[in-house]
């Protein structure tokens, strides 16, 4: 069974579990470790067709000490991206690639503009272990950057922890 | 004499009306790039589309009047009527919007009017001497490069004069050495308030052109008023993006990193450069910071303060921070930087949302008169 599938039953799961209705509305979290790879969830809902997912992070193990080879990685890593993660309606691109900081930054592109706000996706590659996926909305009115919730659909968010997962490897 | 006098009465007039439509439409060349094409370091040339000059046309009138030259009586004179159908398209260029040249202290005057800025009041104890050779003297030895031909020539007419060798039927004047003059110099002081700018910019992988171009733009206005107010002007350019370094003019406006964003590391810089060449004591600093303000990190952020209040604020005459939108929006650096040093009366925040902001946004920067 894939990382993916594994995640959503655990999601279903833990929803179950907070039945109370003061709970129903929170954030609730899950993860799992399979091999050297270590998923973890924050989600608010989830049902039979969809999830309200706040954001997927994987990571690996053992750090990587070589620094040229940590961002020869974050390099190939930010190039799968792109290559890869192309179902979510907003293709990304390589926004800032900080080899000092060894970190890369991609984002959908262009932004969905609605309103007076722009909404995208954001992908952060640091030191070629570790993968955070996170949906933003910028606000014209208060100038500021918010995190916000995605949904997907279950084949979608399956589909994604298993690239994100295929992109670490 | 009088046809002089009227001729430079119209250019007067031809001037204020110019004058006019620039203050008419300044946000529009201010927010537009291209309506400016700079031309040489002290010319600028400014299209004018509105501006009509009179002039004379040829029209069709002469229908009569007394021909010569081949041809029968009865013949018509002048063009006749031309046949109507279709004609080929023309391969000449239309006719241009005409350009208006300016200088730089023009432009600069029409803006501080426009905007109603303030002179800048210089600081700083010392005055700056300046020196500057003039050919003001006579001197009677010389390189015969520096010959005073009139000179020389006077002084051989009144010896001859004075000698009686002069004969007014026969008038012919042979200087001798003696009568040969030369031009001097003197080296000249005069005390002269010494300013620099340091414009720093994020050149990250969220700044693309379009955010350069504000940049760009902004930066142009405020060096033409600050050359105004100033007679010797320093520019110096960094870039940073996690590090800073300093680059020349060109590779400031043109280069493109995709680096992460550390602005602490161009304010280090910035300072380094003031503590090195620029003695506050002797010179009138302004800095100019502009990024979309996707910092690293809030610590970073804290830095930048630090640094902010306890270096650079101290020394400078004016440390501007414009913010702008890069495709994403804006990040929260401006709000940082007004919520821990806006009380600074040399720290001057601006938000750039766009080109038509560029407008406000100078007044923001040079209104204080700083």
């Amino acid at each position: 069974m894939s990382a993916g599938k594994i995640l959503l039953e655990k999601m279903q799961q833990e929803k179950s579990r907070l039945v109370e209705a003061t709970q129903k509305d929170k954030f609730k979290f899950v993860q799992h470790q399979e091999d050297d790879l270590n998923f973890q969830v924050k989600f608010k809902d989830v049902d039979r067709y969809g999830i309200v997912l706040d954001y997927i992070a994987v990571s690996r193990g053992e750090p990587i000490l070589d620094v040229d080879e940590i961002n020869r990685r974050l390099s190939q890593q930010a190039e799968k991206v792109q290559k890869q993660i192309t179902y979510l309606l907003e293709d990304f691109r390589l926004i800032e690639l900080d080899r000092m900081n060894k970190r890369a930054q991609l984002r959908s592109y262009p932004p969905y503009e609605k309103e007076n706000s722009k909404f995208f996706y954001e992908i952060v590659l640091d030191e070629g272990t570790r993968i955070h996926f996170q949906r933003y909305q910028y606000s014209r009115e208060h100038k500021r950057y918010e995190k916000i919730t995605s949904q997907l659909t279950l084949e979608i968010f399956e589909r994604l922890v298993d690239d994100l997962a295929s992109i670490l490897k | 004499m009088s046809m002089i006098l009227n001729m430079e009465n119209d250019y007067q007039r031809f001037q204020k009306i110019i004058k006019g439509k620039i203050k008419e439409n300044l946000r529009k060349y201010i927010s537009n790039g291209e309506m400016i094409g700079r031309k040489g370091k002290d010319l600028v040339s400014i299209p004018l589309p509105q501006v009509d000059i009179p002039k004379f046309r040829f029209g069709n009138n002469g229908q009569g009047g007394v021909g010569q030259g081949e041809g029968e009586p009865g013949t018509p004179l002048g063009p006749g009527e031309g046949e109507e159908g279709a004609g080929q398209a023309g391969n000449e260029p239309g006719q241009h919007i005409r350009e208006v040249e300016l200088t730089l202290e023009e432009l600069a005057e029409i803006l501080g009017e426009e905007l109603e800025l303030p002179n800048i009041e210089p600081k700083g104890k010392k005055e700056i001497v300046a020196t500057k050779d003039r050919y003001s003297g006579i001197s009677r030895v010389g390189p015969e490069s520096l010959r005073h031909f009139k000179r020389t020539f006077r002084e051989a007419l009144k010896r001859q004069v004075i000698s009686g060798q002069f004969d007014i039927d026969k008038p012919k004047i042979v200087p001798i050495r003696d009568d040969f003059r030369y031009r001097s110099w003197k080296t000249i002081t005069h005390p002269e308030s010494n300013a620099v700018i340091i414009y720093m910019m994020d050149v990250s992988g969220s700044m693309w052109d379009e955010q350069k171009e504000i940049v760009r733009l902004e930066t142009f206005w405020i060096d033409t008023w600050l050359r105004y107010q100033y007679k010797g002007l320093v520019t110096r350019y960094i870039i940073h993006d996690a590090q800073a370094q300093e680059v020349d003019r060109e590779t400031f406006f043109t280069v493109r990193e995709n680096g992460g964003t550390v602005i602490s590391s161009a304010y280090e810089l910035c300072n380094q450069i003031i503590e090195s060449d620029y003695s506050p004591e002797e010179w009138n600093i302004y800095a100019f910071h502009f990024s979309d303000g996707d910092n690293w990190s809030r610590e970073d952020n804290k830095h930048c303060a630090e640094l902010l209040q306890s270096e650079i604020l101290p020394k400078v005459n004016l440390f501007g921070y414009g913010q702008v939108d890069s495709t994403y929006g804006s990040g929260e650096f401006i709000d940082f930087l007004d919520e821990h040093l806006g009380d600074q009366e040399n720290l001057i925040l601006s938000y750039i949302p766009d080109k038509d902001a560029i407008y406000d946004s100078i007044k923001d920067f040079l209104g204080k008169g700083k």
